[in-house]
């Protein structure tokens, strides 16, 4: 009974049976998301028919593996040539009439066909792995900000997976951004943030991850200006509050707010970059801080106060206090994704190379051996005496 | 320069269709049959079709990888390396003409796409973009010109057109299979995840599975040589989805070169 259980989990066929479902569930998938948002097809590892199908065609790969490895291996290991019935023969002869023997190209192919199967196991453990354990979390970074991340910093975006372990913490001192937009339109040519994690040099880009550990890499996500600003009040010789406040105003027009420390308002922000007025409607050139306004509205908890578009550096009343919003600094929105499955991946990957490296180059070294007028005679290109 | 650009991309569409309307008319007329001259007309659009893309470089200062224009048009030319490569013997006459329609309607595409210059972006400045891309043509040019010599296979029935389309499966089967690896690579650095689900990724994946699926039943199972070569053309759909469809029908999609 166990034989037969063994001979099917590890059966060739089921291999294509499976398959097959995948293509068609695949077909599925990409038929319906044509409707659905993107979030959903992003969500599709998560379904049950997906799952059922992965952990079987998992199952599966390694017990076809494991039945037939052995056998591969011993066809590996041996001459590498075809020779089954007539192997001694072939000593006979390579110890007689031919001194040095037979020299038969590609003697690592079938090693090759064995890699390239064997690392489809390794592709599905590793995003299985990856599926357990793939959480992200954000955290913003200004300009020339020093910023210790821990986990009550980060902003869990995404419901860790039972394989997550806390993000690692680190220090970040982010000394320069680099940002250069394509003309007047909200497109990069170049976005990168620079400075040192823990006392090293680093570098993210939007195309560019920074590993922090095996499995934990950060990376940057989105680009805004940050305002910093002075709280004062009257008769009170020191500003109230001041620094930046971490919010994102971008792109032109994105509305955000921020709450007072001391005061129970909540102001409204909306950046115009590059500023200008087309009937009556507010909007910007560029995404470039050119001739940037600042539209702020307040509220004292759910009370209306005002509304006003105001300059950088314009000082505004608001009832008992004052406000400034001195300047803007570029921030960045930095990704920390931990991933357990990624070296596997890539090791995976690698694995599949090469497979086919050893697979594919080169010519077959296969011979025949025929027996005419009494005598044995070899043929095949790839066969080399010497 | 732009001009020149324009000038040069029609006047290679032409003698692309020049050739293979004269090469069809030489076969099943047999009036004055002249490999050599079909395959000369082929060479001298070839040779326009490398200018337009020398001129598009120059003028948008990246190679041509944005876009449906620009890929339509590298995409052809690595089609065309192809033919010629596989196909150079007056033999493969026939194989050789239906390929090269194929390459005409993927060029006549490019008339319908927007050509518009854009920068490199910075999301697209990836070593692992020109990896990715290279070996997607390869990849699609193999399967369309394996396509090609299916329809050849079913009309004429010779033996050795089978080995050559099993060859370029296979050949394409592996590309394909690099062609994924590097864009998931790329992928990982852009998105933050070697897989996202999203529907090139999904199309590209069955393609790549119906062809290891085919090459299977073909090395396995031994399925007769006319189920192959009409599942070899089948499969063409996979790869004309996974390279269009997806940008027409879907905006969805997380792939950059929808910007075209």
């Amino acid at each position: 009974m166990l034989n037969r259980i063994y001979n099917f989990i590890s059966s060739f066929k089921l291999s294509i049976f499976l398959t097959i479902s995948c293509a068609l569930y695949y077909i599925f998938l990409s038929i319906w998301s044509l409707k659905s948002p993107s979030i959903v097809i992003q969500n599709i590892s998560k379904m049950l028919p997906f799952k059922l199908v992965y952990t079987f065609l998992l199952i599966n790969t390694f017990f076809c593996l494991t039945k037939r490895l052995p056998e591969l291996l011993k066809s590996t290991s041996k001459n590498l040539i075809y020779l089954p019935e007539n192997y001694d023969w072939i000593k006979e002869r390579r110890d007689g009439k031919i001194k040095e023997g037979f020299k038969v190209k590609k003697r690592f192919s079938s090693l090759g066909t064995i890699f390239l199967h064997f690392s489809f196991f390794f592709l599905a453990l590793g995003f299985y792995l990856s599926n357990q354990s793939h959480t992200t979390g954000k955290f913003l970074v200004g300009e020339g900000e020093e910023l210790l991340v821990n986990n009550d910093e980060i902003e869990k975006v995404s419901q860790p997976k039972p394989l997550f372990n806390e993000f690692p913490d680190f220090k970040i001192k982010l000394n320069k951004i680099i940002y250069k937009f394509w003309g007047e339109k909200l497109l990069f040519r170049e976005l990168e943030g620079k400075g040192k994690i823990d006392g090293k040099d680093f570098s993210i880009k939007i195309n560019k991850i920074y590993p922090l550990n095996l499995y934990n890499f950060i990376r940057i996500t989105s680009f805004g200006y940050a305002p910093s600003y002075l709280l004062l009040i009257e008769n009170y010789p020191k500003p109230l509050e001041e620094g930046v406040i971490k919010i994102f105003l971008f792109p032109p027009g994105t509305k955000s707010f921020f709450k007072t420390k001391h005061f129970p308002h909540k102001i409204y922000l909306s950046l115009y970059p590059d500023f200008y007025e087309e009937n009556g409607i507010f909007k910007s050139k560029s995404m470039e801080p050119k001739n940037p306004k600042i539209l702020i509205q307040v509220y004292r908890n759910k009370v209306f106060l005002m509304e006003k578009l105001i300059n950088l550096g314009d000082l505004i009343k608001i009832e008992e206090f004052s406000i400034d919003f001195l300047n803007l600094f570029p921030i960045i929105e930095v990704e920390i994704v931990q991933d357990k499955g990624f070296l596997i991946i890539l090791f995976s990957f690698l694995l599949i190379l090469a497979g086919l490296l050893l697979r594919f180059s080169g010519k077959r070294g296969e011979i025949l051996i025929r027996k005419e007028d009494g005598v044995y005679k070899i043929y095949g290109k790839n066969v080399r005496e010497f | 320069m732009e001009l020149v650009e324009v000038l040069s991309f029609y006047i290679s569409l032409f003698l692309y269709l020049f050739s293979n309307i004269y090469g069809y008319f030489n076969y099943f007329f047999k009036k004055d049959f002249n490999f050599k001259r079909i395959y000369k007309i082929t060479l001298l659009a070839f040779f326009f079709h490398f200018f337009t893309i020398i001129f598009r470089t120059i003028l948008t200062k990246h190679i041509p990888v944005i876009g449906n224009y620009e890929n339509i048009l590298m995409g052809s030319f690595f089609l065309v390396i192809l033919i010629f490569f596989f196909f150079r013997k007056e033999k493969w006459f026939l194989p050789f003409l239906f390929s090269l329609s194929l390459n005409i309607i993927l060029l006549g595409m490019a008339i319908f796409a927007d050509p518009e210059k854009k920068p490199l972006f910075a999301a697209l400045k990836s070593f692992w973009l020109y990896i990715h891309i290279l070996f997607a043509w390869f990849a699609y040019g193999s399967f369309t010109v394996a396509a090609g010599v299916s329809i050849t296979y079913l009309i004429k029935k010779e033996e050795s057109l089978e080995e050559l389309i099993f060859k370029l499966t296979a050949f394409g089967l592996v590309t394909d299979a690099l062609m994924i690896i590097a864009g998931s690579i790329w992928a990982k650095d852009l998105w933050g995840s070697y897989w996202s689900w999203d529907p090139v990724e999904t199309w590209s994946l069955l393609s790549f599975l119906l062809y290891g699926l085919i090459l299977h039943l073909k090395i396995t199972l031994k399925i007769k040589r006319k189920t192959f070569a009409y599942l070899i053309i089948f499969s063409l759909i996979t790869v004309l989805i996974s390279f269009w469809g997806v940008n027409f029908f879907m905006e969805k999609s997380l792939h950059i070169f929808n910007v075209g």
